[in-house]
């Protein structure tokens, strides 16, 4: 009787919501999607590195190595720009000027993360890549502080 | 603090006021998320008066804007105070006047 008392009363006295809101499409944000690109980017450099040219090959082989190569460096561009265009995305979709005034470094790692996206692209330099990684790591510390969380930094790759 | 809060909340109701809770950060830092607001009906307000609308292509949402211009021909323009997370009349263009269904006449706080 209580129980049922009380919902009557809450019901009566519920609260309706009202919207102060923006109608973009924000939505769900997760730096992991950053930091799954960048270390394609750094595993994709690693096998590039562990690649041996044949020397006195057969034609075959020297086809098999360019097309390898080929193919890992493609993947290895194309990781790059996801990277980077995730990272753009929390920048300019997630990230507000609230977030500015407790982190007056963001725009400065924001800019450098961007820049080794492209360093990656053009090197094939594993400390590039880790250098990226751990820029995409600050921004996962940051943007998780922000929504008052504890979510570890947990790689994909052991 | 939030028992005196839910107290003149309650006491607004039972004087036939209505209350609203606010979603989102578009009036920050006026208005923040989670704030109760005690409601009076829109018979005069002008720029400057923090209002509830109905939005004009949601149905069913109502939107919490602050009033920045509202001419003799029957439409006011809205916006939110923290303009670059709120979706305003600088989107949706000015609303009817009649589409505005409540003026806050103060904010409790989150309770």
């Amino acid at each position: 009787m209580f129980a049922k008392g009380t919902l009557g009363f809450r019901r009566r006295f519920s609260i309706p919501e009202v919207e102060a809101h923006c109608d973009g499409p924000c939505g769900v944000y997760d730096p992991a999607s950053a930091r799954i690109a960048a270390e394609a980017v750094l595993s994709l450099t690693r096998k590039l590195k562990e690649l041996d040219h044949p020397e006195r090959g057969s034609k075959e082989a020297h086809d098999g190595f360019l097309n390898t190569a080929a193919r890992y460096i493609a993947v290895k561009e194309e990781q790059a720009e996801i990277a980077k265009r995730e990272i753009l995305v929390l920048w300019t979709d997630y990230f507000g000027r609230e977030h500015l005034e407790e982190h007056p470094g963001l725009h400065d790692l924001v800019w450098r993360a961007a820049k080794l996206c492209s360093a990656c692209k053009h090197e094939v330099s594993v400390a590039r890549c880790e250098d990226l990684l751990a820029a995409v790591k600050e921004i996962h510390e940051i943007f998780w502080r922000t929504k008052n969380r504890d979510v570890p930094w947990i790689l994909a790759a052991g | 603090m939030r028992l005196v809060g839910w107290a003149r909340a309650l006491a607004w109701r039972l004087r036939g006021g209505a209350v609203a809770r606010v979603r989102g950060g578009s009036m920050a830092p006026a208005v923040s998320p989670g704030d109760v607001l005690l409601l009076a009906s829109p018979r005069r307000f002008g720029p400057g008066d923090v209002v509830i609308a109905r939005h004009p292509y949601r149905r069913g949402v109502r939107i919490l804007k602050r009033v920045v211009r509202s001419g003799d021909d029957g439409w006011v323009d809205l916006a939110g105070d923290a303009s670059s997370v709120s979706t305003d009349s600088r989107a949706f263009g000015a609303v009817r006047a009649s589409d505005v269904v409540a003026v806050v006449v103060s904010n409790l706080g989150a309770l």
